[in-house]
């Protein structure tokens, strides 16, 4: 750069640059595309597009399987965990529990004359601590001898396994 | 082909197939290099400039023609380029200066770019800019496109527009300038 000082002209170390101005550089395009591309463009273009509009209509079994993904996930995640809530142990008696409120007694009748549980091993596994006849037999104490006398005669004893 | 008659046949069943041909053949050549201003990369520019005419094709329904065709080509192609540079920043996770290299030495490396020494450095500087700053200058100095263009593309004011290329033009002079 130069500058005038006291009637001499001076220098700097560096010599003068005149600064660019960008509208003093030509705007010609330095980037190049290869021969005959925007021949072929239209028509790569156009191909995909088509196929793009097929594919939307046409359902493939993996395009399926990949939709139904976060569905079919969540499901088997709620089956896992639901069957570990009911495999429990306090939901499993509670399950049971529930299951044999929901027979009916006459259902609990048929059964027990069809199957060939006798009536020593029900006695065995009942537990009759604490409780009393008329648990069992409700109304029973206010039968009068009578009634008492009639009840037996009705009941075959003959067969000491027998209730 | 005016951009209102090539709606109209676009919204035909039967002539939506030639109308779209007629639209990737009159808007190609300037998405391609609105987009390659910005990848650099022909491969990259390639993949995005099909990308963007699919998209077109895929949401013409949506075109609601309150703004120009050529504008909804260039919104779309611009978010496809802003998103294509945000992952690939990502991807890597790089710096921005470090994509900036890449993109740098892919101007020195001379495929196929080719210019004088000030263009090519005229080039660089532009990766200097943030990416957006860098598509509102493109669109500018190099398409020539006026303001109000620019605004309905990015979704910004004039008022902000000028302000950002006069702010670009300043600091690639001063880059320009110091090197």
């Amino acid at each position: 750069m130069l500058f005038k000082s006291k009637n001499k002209i001076m220098s700097t170390d560096k010599p003068y640059k005149k600064p660019f101005k960008l509208e003093e550089i030509s705007k010609k395009e330095v980037f190049s595309v290869p021969d005959g591309y925007f021949d072929k463009l239209p028509t790569i273009i156009q191909t995909r597009a088509i196929e793009s509009t097929k594919k939307k209509a046409v359902f493939t079994p993996m395009g399926v399987l990949r939709l139904a993904m976060p569905v079919i996930l969540v499901v088997l995640i709620s089956g896992y965990v639901g069957f570990k809530y009911l495999n429990s142990s306090e939901r499993k008696d509670a399950k049971i529990e529930k299951m044999i409120a929901g027979v009916s007694t006459e259902e609990l009748v048929n059964y027990l004359d069809n199957s060939d549980i006798t009536s020593d091993e029900i006695l065995e596994v009942v537990s009759f601590d604490g409780e009393s006849l008329e648990d069992f037999t409700p109304g029973i104490d206010d039968l009068s001898n009578k009634d008492l006398e009639l009840l037996i005669n009705d009941m075959d004893f003959g067969n000491e396994n027998s209730i | 082909m005016e951009d209102s008659e090539l709606i109209e046949k676009l919204k035909g069943e039967d002539t939506r197939n030639y109308a779209f041909n007629l639209l990737v053949r009159k808007y190609q050549e300037r998405i391609y290099w609105h987009i390659r201003k910005m990848v650099l990369n022909h491969d990259d520019a390639d993949d995005l400039v099909q990308e963007v005419f699919i998209k077109v094709w895929k949401y013409l329904d949506n075109f609601r023609g309150d703004s120009q065709l050529y504008t909804w080509i260039y919104r779309i192609a611009t978010n496809e380029c802003l998103s294509f540079l945000a992952k690939k920043k990502r991807r890597f996770l790089l710096p921005i200066v470090d994509v900036e290299k890449e993109l740098a030495t892919y101007i020195d490396s001379g495929s196929n770019v080719s210019g004088d020494e000030i263009q090519m450095k005229l080039q660089k500087a532009l990766l200097k800019l943030p990416d957006k700053q860098r598509m509102v200058f493109n669109m500018k100095y190099f398409d020539e496109m006026k303001y109000e263009d620019i605004a309905e593309i990015t979704e910004t004011s004039v008022g902000a527009l000028k302000a950002s290329y006069h702010h670009a033009v300043k600091k690639i002079e001063d880059i320009l300038n110091n090197d």
